[in-house]
């Protein structure tokens, strides 16, 4: 038994663990073979790095392994951010449109906004976004 | 032109580069990591994404485990259509960025 073989045998645990969340069958084998390969020859830090990637990644290959029906529009869907997500934070930058007209675009997640550039004015805001709807 | 290709994520842009500088030459995926300057082990799930769309294709190595020493790696390539999808992909977004920093050097600062 070389002194390779125990960390051998928690790398395959990991990859187990990793690929359990797969669906059963092919294409967990697939990937199970594939990423032992892959490990196959990594030296100690290397392997490790390889595995923490894994683990960090396994519910995203899972979904990307659930739906192969994906078209190019998911391959370019935006990794949008959690502060992003939840409102609490956007990178605004200014920008204009085709009109010449200035607006705000997040350079994280790509929304615009449209907020009367320059006003502070948060309570007119307000009021004129819930006038607008009934015009 | 590919729809919202705009929004690629750049961890996807430097695989489809590692991709298209050989489209010939087949990667297996700690490689293409590798190749695009991310963690290996965390590409993937986009190669499966680029798989499921067809960009890409897969195979295993052809060899005999016993005699390499070693097991057979999953080889992957962009496909025919990946390639110019990918291409046009990667123009899209080049051009997009492109256009943001002109307009947003035409904004005079408030």
């Amino acid at each position: 038994m070389t002194e390779h073989e125990p960390n051998r045998a928690r790398a395959g645990l990991v990859v187990r663990a990793v690929t359990r969340m797969l669906p059963a069958g092919p294409i967990r084998d697939r990937y199970r073979q594939a990423f032992l390969a892959e490990l196959h020859g990594l030296g100690g830090i290397s392997s490790m790095l390889f595995l923490f990637g894994l683990l960090s990644r396994s519910f995203a290959l899972r979904a990307a392994v659930r739906n192969p029906s994906a078209d190019s529009s998911t391959i370019s869907a935006p990794a949008k951010p959690l502060l992003c997500r939840t409102g609490l934070h956007h990178r605004w930058r200014t920008y204009l449109n085709p009109d010449g007209e200035p607006y705000r675009h997040c350079v994280r997640c790509g929304a615009d906004r449209y907020d009367g550039m320059g006003q502070t004015n948060v309570a007119g805001n307000v009021a004129g976004n819930m006038v607008m709807p009934g015009w | 032109m590919v729809a919202g290709v705009r929004r690629m994520t750049i961890p996807t842009q430097l695989v489809l580069r590692a991709l298209l500088a050989d489209p010939a030459r087949a990667m297996y995926g700690a490689e293409i990591g590798q190749a695009a300057g991310l963690p290996s082990g965390t590409v993937h799930p986009m190669l499966a994404r680029l798989e499921g769309a067809g960009w890409l294709e897969s195979r295993w190595e052809d060899i005999d485990p016993r005699a390499e020493g070693r097991p057979a790696r999953r080889y992957y390539r962009l496909s025919a259509d990946g390639v110019r999808s990918a291409r046009d992909a990667l123009a899209s977004s080049y051009q997009s960025r492109r256009r943001l920093r002109v307009t947003q050097a035409k904004v005079t600062p408030s």
